[in-house]
């Protein structure tokens, strides 16, 4: 890794620590290794949205030019979000692509995770069968997201209702993760998701 | 009493630099030190202006401009980027 | 019975046998003179007395126990007259010829007969090692002496090393040694330095005497973790090595080889040759690295004291600091070339700060000429010459921040050169350190004239006195807007010149008249502290100053416990603008047992009053 960017991930690594965030438990950051070019990071679910109480690790890889360049992040828990691949947990956000500034640093690229979930874009999806429920079928969509947060971010337990149709898909001989994403992106209708599964 | 002072006084100063932050946003040290890739500070990495009022370490400023491809924005507040004359 | 028969009968013949060397009119054996001495009868009887002992196969049986003895004895008299106290002369060789011919001479005229040489051959085995062992045992004793007295006691000590290797010795020796560092080196009468200087003088002489260095290693551990203890060793260290003139450490750094630090782990890849390679000694710590305990050098060895090179970089910092600022026309040369060498030893990286402040004195000097100048072609002149030592902060140590608000006409010449300087250096400007720096003042006071070298702060104080005789500390402290702590530090300067004292508590003012005439230089070295005071100097300066409130209190209401005296000092210190005011229990508790120790307090049944 080039001077500069080791350089200023530990610095920024030391502001991120100190911050009020942090203090808060709203973010945290953590080294994988010694050599900084790879970090862990988790947000806490913003409070009144489906990501409430619920701990969401990111992976946050350094390119060699950064700062020049921005972050490469990605959800290692899984997540219901129109934004977010549900499948890879690649982001769509626009800081962490083109509208990237130099300026900007690992604890704003949290935050602004953090913001991203509390007020998705569906018109402009990384995952389009969840931005299309988004739209049309809101309930619903919160329904799955409060779901799959308390799932796989230690969210509160939900909906028992869902529990017992992944059950049923499950005593079908259907892989758990699987019989979720094709009853979630089928609109926890048993039978479309079935046919789904088989095909 | 009168004191009167003589001549030759060593005064002790420290110098740095009139911009409106401590630390480039660039590279994120203080501007009175200097950028990564320098050793030495002051003269040999200096900071410059854009028109915009933002202020970086020089070498940082360019580094960031050659980076980008379509449009050169302040690194700051996504302005577009032009050295302050 | 039979045995001290036979050996004050055979001791005697030794010593007869042992005569000639020195020519005395008295017999050796007898101390009868020896024109009346019967001691040649004597011999010629003992020899036909042996002769027939051995043919009724008796003698050995007879005497052996008693010849033994003597011999012991005498080997044991003879290295401690021939090689006490002298060092620097090797024994082993000749102490072996001794043997051999004295001593086995004698042996020989006792058991002369054919059958017994082959015994006697084995008995010079036993012999031989018997004196290793003693002479080794005499060294042992004096060895504290020896490693001192290296290198001069170099042949001391290699003798030793043969001994050792000959012996069972190792482990006497390091326990011996070990303990006599402790006794004589480890307490607190000792200066650091001399300290420093024994274990270096240990490195090198240990060196030589076990190159896998683990004696060393054992032996010295006491002495390390004692320096460890002490504040002033990496100073010391430091100070060893950057001194002017010659001195060992000073050589051992021009070598130049890079740190070797403890933690560097590529021991397993033993360097060097293979022919010479020796295995570590079976009492080698096994956590240590073989390569760390063979190959670093003295530095290496010192600065392993601790294990860092930045604490000790930072003390070579800390150090640069003080020179520059109390002398500041430095020998930038001299340092410069010092600070080379110690790039070559610590890395280029550790030092880069002192290469800055290095650079940052030479940029003034050409600022300062610059500045000199274009105000001589504008047909200027600065009311004050200013010559300024402009430094790039992030790059020194940090200062003791002092604030102080400077006299007009000083402030007046700050702000000009300021501004010189932003014109000179576009978008830059100076922050100035009034307590740091040094100027020259003459006091005139009822026709007595004084020059003084003072900071900036301390001819601030004393101008405040030319239009006012008398200042109340708080108001005083209030027009200069600096601390009553920082005010009451310096004003001891003025009274120690003996311009200002201290007529009631608290208020201060200008003598009548100054003893001493006419035009004297008085030099201050700004209270001789370091301009960027340790956080631990500066706390003990600021309990100082509680320490004249605890006098006080204790004055008026003579006993207090601790509480009381602590919730009294909290009341007192939140008081004006002070740094910091708070000192929590445990901390005064300290302080003041310190003050019991220095016989300045007494504390009796859980109070504490001043002693009477």
């Amino acid at each position: 890794m080039t001077n500069i960017a080791q350089a200023r991930i530990k610095r920024e690594f030391k502001e991120v620590v100190k911050s009020d965030e942090v203090a808060a438990c709203n973010i945290t950051l953590e080294l994988v290794d010694d050599k900084y070019n790879e970090l862990i990071g988790k947000i806490a679910g913003p409070p009144d949205t489906p990501y409430a109480e619920g701990t969401f690790c990111l992976e946050i890889r350094i390119p060699e030019t950064y700062p020049f360049n921005p972050p490469i992040v990605k959800f290692l828990t899984k997540i219901w979000h129109p934004n977010i691949s549900s499948v890879t947990g690649a982001i769509c956000l626009d800081i962490l692509k083109d509208q990237w500034a130099a300026a900007m640093t690992l604890r704003t690229v949290l935050l602004s995770l953090q913001a991203l979930l509390a007020a998705a874009e569906p018109d402009d999806p990384q995952d389009a069968v969840v931005a299309q429920q988004y739209k049309e079928n809101y309930s619903i969509f919160e329904k799955t997201a409060k779901h799959w947060t308390a799932v796989y971010a230690g969210g509160p337990k939900s909906c028992p209702e869902l529990d017992s149709k992944i059950t049923s898909l499950k005593n079908m001989g259907f892989d758990e993760n699987q019989a979720r994403a094709a009853l979630s992106s089928k609109g926890w209708d048993i039978e479309r998701a079935t046919e789904y599964l088989i095909n | 009493m009168k004191v009167k002072i003589k001549s030759n006084w060593t005064a002790v100063a420290s110098w740095r630099w009139i911009a409106n932050d401590e630390n480039c946003g660039i590279c994120r040290m203080p501007f009175d030190g200097c950028c990564p890739d320098c050793k030495l500070p002051g003269d040999d990495c200096p900071l410059v202006w854009g028109q915009c009022s933002h202020c970086f370490h020089i070498h940082c400023i360019v580094k960031w401009l050659n980076s980008q491809q379509v449009h050169q924005l302040c690194p700051m507040c996504r302005q577009e980027w032009k050295f302050k004359e | 019975m039979q045995f001290v028969t036979c050996y004050v009968f055979y001791s005697f013949i030794f010593c007869y046998f042992f005569t000639g060397e020195e020519k005395s009119p008295l017999c050796e054996g007898c101390t009868i003179d020896i024109d009346d001495c019967t001691c040649q009868d004597i011999i010629d009887t003992f020899h036909s007395v042996n002769r027939q002992l051995d043919e009724m196969g008796i003698l050995e049986r007879l005497s052996g126990a008693a010849v033994t003895s003597i011999v012991h004895n005498q080997i044991q008299r003879y290295i401690n007259t021939t090689c006490k106290g002298n060092f620097e002369t090797s024994y082993i060789d000749h102490l072996e010829k001794w043997l051999d011919t004295k001593v086995l001479g004698w042996l020989n005229s006792i058991y002369a007969g054919e059958k017994n040489q082959c015994s006697i051959s084995a008995f010079r085995g036993r012999l031989l090692h018997f004196l290793f062992e003693t002479y080794a045992h005499a060294r042992i004793e004096q060895l504290f002496a020896i490693v001192i007295d290296y290198p001069e006691s170099e042949p001391a000590i290699l003798d030793l090393k043969t001994c050792l290797e000959k012996t069972n010795l190792r482990a006497l020796l390091m326990t011996s040694l070990r303990k006599e560092l402790e006794d004589r080196l480890l307490h607190p009468g000792v200066n650091t330095t001399d300290i420093l200087l024994a274990y270096i003088s240990a490195i090198r002489s240990l060196r030589v005497l076990d190159p896998a260095g683990v004696i060393l290693e054992i032996v010295s551990e006491p002495v390390r973790k004692y320096l460890r203890s002490r504040e002033d060793t990496v100073r010391c260290i430091v100070l060893c090595l950057t001194e002017e003139g010659s001195n060992e450490l000073l050589d051992e750094l021009i070598k130049g080889q890079p740190l070797i630090l403890e933690d560097d782990t590529c021991s397993d890849q033993e360097e060097g040759d293979w022919e010479t390679w020796m295995p570590d000694p079976v009492d080698a710590d096994p956590s240590s690295t073989s390569k760390s305990r063979r190959g670093s050098d003295i530095i290496s060895m010192l600065v392993n004291i601790y294990g860092s090179k930045e604490l000790f970089v930072n003390e070579y910092r800390t150090l640069l600091t003080d020179r520059i600022l109390s002398q500041f026309n430095c020998d930038m040369e001299r340092e410069l070339r010092y600070l080379e060498m110690l790039k070559l030893r610590f890395g280029e990286s550790q030092l880069h700060y002192c290469e800055v402040m290095l650079k940052d004195i030479a940029d003034s000097k050409r600022i300062n000429s610059r500045i000199v100048q274009e105000m001589d072609n504008a047909g200027q002149k600065m009311d004050i010459d200013i010559n300024a030592l402009i430094l790039s902060a992030q790059f020194w140590p940090s200062f003791r921040e002092e604030k102080i608000t400077l006299p007009t006409e000083m402030q007046k010449s700050l702000e000009e050169y300021t501004k010189k300087f932003e014109a000179l250096k576009g978008n830059r400007t100076l922050n100035w350190k009034p307590h740091l720096g040094m100027m020259k003042i003459e006091v005139e006071h009822k026709g007595t004239m004084l020059n003084f070298s003072v900071s900036p702060v301390h001819a601030a104080i004393i101008m405040k006195f030319q239009t006012q005789s008398r200042w109340d500390v708080e108001e005083l402290s209030g027009v200069l807007q600096m601390s009553v702590s920082a005010l009451r530090r310096k004003i001891t300067y003025w009274q120690s010149q003996g311009l200002l004292k201290e007529e009631v508590p608290d208020t201060f003012v200008l003598v009548d008249e100054v003893k001493g005439q006419g035009h004297e230089v008085v030099m201050a070295e700004d209270e001789s502290e370091s301009a960027m005071t340790s956080a631990y100097q500066q706390r003990e300066e600021e309990l100082q100053v509680f320490w004249t409130y605890i006098v006080a209190m204790l004055t008026n209401l003579e006993s207090l416990p601790l509480d009381r005296i602590h919730t009294m000092l909290r009341m007192f210190a939140v008081q004006g603008p002070s740094s910091s005011g708070e000192v929590s229990q445990q901390e005064l508790k300290g302080f003041l047992d310190r003050q019991i120790k220095d016989q300045k307090l007494v504390y009796v049944s859980g109070v504490y009053r001043l002693p009477k």
